[in-house]
């Protein structure tokens, strides 16, 4: 657990430093980063608070940091004060072992409560040995919910009490736009994913059409030669000769330009790579987090909702039918339309946008109604 | 260097920050996307909001020096979005987000897969024999 949320902060942050342009050198970064840590840290955010507690914890070569375990008890009292589990659990790790704090198996105890009151596995492990008890009732997720100071009442504290393993908010919303407008800026298209499965599997039209391209221009010098020679059968060399050779300039700067690679310079075969690396991005992703793991089922929320079995591949392929032929139909998806053309404010792209996610809507609460 | 391998270079590039982004948000959960669309969970719709408002200050910035390209409306943008929703709701994934699933380890994600590629091939079918729409799209 805590060497992953090291490991996505890092990542983070070297997202942060491209998106900014920064790309200062050696410890320079690394100061900047973790200057830029403690700015977010001493803002109050709790994961931030945790995330440092961590550093300080561990000790962290890459940042140039020490291991001081009163430093972390000191970050991770912050956090636990504002109700973060991950926090509670180790602050009470080390009351236990007295690492950075003075030993106290009270205090412990009763921040491994707090903890385990929010759903902390271990933290419940911890209650249930210290308590010597046989079980401790595993609490589902309503109840962790409604347990949780931060997250009782409005969504919106929710959202701001980030107790996922992913990424916060603006953390995604900075590394999303920073894609999309780096692989506009550099690849002079807008990006757009559905388009990329639109040109592969379509791969045998595109080499198709580029055959013949060059073939009709072939045949299209030849038909030149064949036609200035009859003109000047007809209407005398001198007058036409010139005109002719214009035109056939003209042709040949045309083609010129059409194969130069300016008309369509991304090969079908790279969009291949494009969507490779997504795969390999997801692998990297998930094993930062820790929870790679080949499954044939689609987590815990998919089986709740539509079942497990056999049946949720032809649900997953109908699905997927679904998605390829509406995106297509719509002319983007969540990329081409949502994220590059949404903030372009293109009529089209903000209608599909609303199209396609008023209906997830409407279905999701169907869903819903019917798990 | 070549104009293909520098295609190949910087598409794997994107396609690799692209699939860990979206990993890395949740995006391939099916559990987050599902309370992203029933407000459950704010997170992952201040997420895409947020890009959206980054990049429409990005655009406003850059293209100045570059022509944006234009998005039109046409008979087959909202049926066609329609369909996506629905696609999207019953399988958790999007055209990109597919592909990071099954990079996950989520092995089904290939049924999604499947189908993205059969409902591409399809949907050019269908224009060409029925709808005849005039999309307006020159690039792709």
């Amino acid at each position: 657990m805590p060497i992953h949320r090291v490991f996505l902060t890092i990542v983070c942050a070297a997202l942060l430093a491209l998106a900014s342009g920064a790309h200062a050198a050696g410890s320079g970064a690394s100061e900047d980063a973790l200057q830029w840590w403690i700015e977010r840290a001493e803002q109050g955010s709790p994961n931030m608070q945790y995330g440092m507690g961590q550093i300080y914890a561990m000790g962290n070569a890459a940042l140039d940091v020490q291991r001081d375990e009163k430093q972390a008890a000191m970050w991770y009292r912050r956090a636990a004060e504002q109700g973060y589990a991950e926090a509670q659990f180790a602050l009470g790790l080390l009351h236990e072992d007295g690492r950075g704090v003075a030993r106290d198996e009270r205090e412990a105890l009763a921040w491994y409560r707090k903890a385990a009151d929010q759903g902390h596995m271990l933290a419940k492990e911890k209650v249930a040995a210290t308590e010597n008890m046989a079980s401790v009732p595993a609490a589902p997720v309503e109840a962790e919910k409604a347990t949780s100071p931060e997250k009782a009442g409005s969504p919106f504290a929710l959202t701001f009490v980030n107790q996922t393993d992913f990424w916060d908010w603006w953390q995604g919303a900075l590394a999303l736009a920073f894609v999309t407008l780096a692989f506009w800026w550099t690849m002079r298209a807008p990006l757009g994913v559905s388009s990329s499965w639109d040109r592969i599997v379509h791969w045998r039209d595109e080499e198709e059409f580029a055959r013949k391209e060059r073939a009709m221009f072939e045949q299209r010098h030849q038909l030149n030669d064949a036609m200035m020679a009859e003109t000047i059968a007809q209407f005398g060399e001198e007058a036409v000769a010139k005109i002719m050779a214009q035109q056939r300039d003209a042709a040949a700067k045309e083609f010129a330009a059409a194969h130069s690679g300016e008309r369509r310079q991304i090969p079908w075969q790279a969009h291949v790579t494009f969507l490779a690396m997504m795969v390999i991005g997801g692998v990297i992703a998930s094993a930062l987090r820790g929870d790679f793991q080949l499954r044939l089922d689609m987590g815990a929320e998919y089986a709740r909702l539509l079942g497990s079995g056999a049946h949720i591949w032809l649900v997953l392929l109908a699905g997927g039918f679904l998605v390829g032929f509406g995106t297509r139909m719509a002319g983007g998806c969540s990329s081409g339309h949502g994220l590059s053309g949404c903030a372009r404010l293109q009529p089209g792209s903000l209608a599909a946008t609303g199209a396609f996610f008023g209906m997830a809507v409407v279905t999701s609460l169907i869903l819903e109604k019917l798990a | 260097m070549t104009n293909h391998l520098r295609s190949h270079i910087f598409l794997g590039l994107f396609g690799l920050l692209m699939g860990m982004s979206l990993a890395l948000i949740g995006f391939a959960d099916f559990g987050e996307v599902h309370r992203m669309f029933t407000f459950a969970d704010l997170r992952l719709l201040l997420a895409f909001a947020g890009a959206v408002a980054i990049i429409m200050a990005g655009y406003a910035v850059l293209a100045r020096r570059r022509k944006i390209p234009r998005k039109p409306m046409h008979k087959g943008t909202i049926p066609g979005g329609v369909l996506f929703g629905l696609g999207w709701a019953i399988t958790g994934a999007c055209p990109s987000v597919a592909l990071v699933q099954l990079g996950e380890g989520y092995l089904p994600a290939l049924a999604t897969m499947t189908g993205i590629a059969t409902g591409v091939w399809a949907y050019r079918l269908a224009q060409a024999r029925y709808f005849h729409w005039d999309t307006g799209a020159c690039e792709v």
